[in-house]
């Protein structure tokens, strides 16, 4: 419940804003101000010391200290662009092993592993004499 | 300048705990200054004030990570791990009368505002610095900093009745030392 006593009371602590009042009790004492003659009069002096305290300013942060803050911060660790793009060494790797089973001799039954890898990068034995690459089909019997 | 409900700075902070170089520096632009005005402010001496503010932030870094949003605001923890830094330094002034006085108040340079007003606040700085220490960190904490009644009393470690007789106090004493000064 808003009075004379506790809105003095507020003003004496806190000032003649109405937005450094406590939350809580802030709109009953700006009705209380409203409304009550003397209210005024009281802001006045406050009104006068909180302008007084406002003339007290500081040096704005300097670029040195600012910079020599922002370094005390631990270094980031670099983790995440290693593993985004693990896939285009694997991807490397596939395409060494098709450049060997392409150098071989594609009728040889053995070469079911690389018949694998083979398949992994887009080749694909279609018969002894050619090898068809990404939809592309290489003559082997030309290549010999 | 009074905040309820959600932490303002939560998702800088998160960004910070992941090691983001550009949420590093927002941090520090947001909040330095803020910091570095609260240690001036209680300590009156730039390079002590300087000292902490740098403390405060390697202490961010190393909580940041472990920082878990709505347990309380960010800010109020700095400012909690500030208060207790200053504490220490002004503690270690009260064991060692010895050691070399703070240095003069300095209100910083202002060109653009006039020379009554530069006047006014060295006075004002003046008489802050003369003050108890728990009524300078009242004013300091409700007036400059703008935190509400509720958190500069959890700050302190008082109650909001306590809180207001430190500020009413700390404005009389002002109020006169300003007066005096206005009138010698």
């Amino acid at each position: 419940m808003m009075n004379a006593e506790r809105f003095g009371q507020l003003v004496e602590a806190y000032g003649a804003r109405p937005e450094r009042w406590p939350a809580d009790e802030r709109a009953a004492a700006e009705q209380w101000l409203a409304a009550a003659p003397d209210a005024a009069a009281r802001l006045a002096e406050a009104r006068a010391l909180d302008e007084a305290l406002d003339a007290w300013t500081l040096a704005p942060v300097s670029a040195v200290l600012r910079e020599a803050v922002v370094a005390t911060a631990p270094k980031p660790r670099l983790t995440r662009p290693v593993a985004r793009y693990w896939w285009a060494g694997a991807g490397l790797i596939a395409a060494c092993a098709m450049g060997m089973v392409v150098g071989a001799n594609v009728a040889d039954v053995g070469l079911t592993p690389a018949t694998t890898t083979a398949e992994a990068t887009g080749a694909m034995l279609t018969s002894s004499d050619s090898l068809s690459v990404f939809g592309q089909t290489l003559d082997l019997s030309k290549t010999s | 300048m009074k905040h309820s409900g959600a932490d303002p700075d939560e998702d800088l902070v998160i960004r910070v705990g992941r090691g983001e170089p550009a949420a590093v520096r927002a941090l520090v632009a947001r909040k330095l200054p803020r910091l570095l005005a609260l240690a001036r402010r209680l300590l009156s001496d730039q390079v002590e004030a300087e000292d902490v503010a740098q403390e405060v932030f390697i202490r961010t870094w190393r909580q940041a990570p472990n920082w878990r949003p709505g347990e309380a605001r960010f800010d109020t923890w700095m400012h909690r791990v500030a208060l207790n830094l200053c504490y220490d330094r002004l503690r270690r002034r009260r064991e060692e009368p010895t050691a070399e006085p703070p240095e003069q108040v300095d209100t910083g340079p202002a060109p653009d505002r006039g020379l009554a007003a530069n006047e006014t606040g060295r006075q004002v700085a003046a008489a802050m610095a003369a003050l108890p220490a728990r009524q300078r960190e009242a004013i300091t904490l409700c007036h400059y900093q703008e935190l509400s009644n509720i958190e500069a009393a959890a700050l302190m470690g008082v109650s909001i009745e306590a809180l207001e007789s430190l500020l009413a106090r700390a404005r009389r004493a002002l109020r006169a030392a300003l007066a005096e000064t206005a009138a010698s």
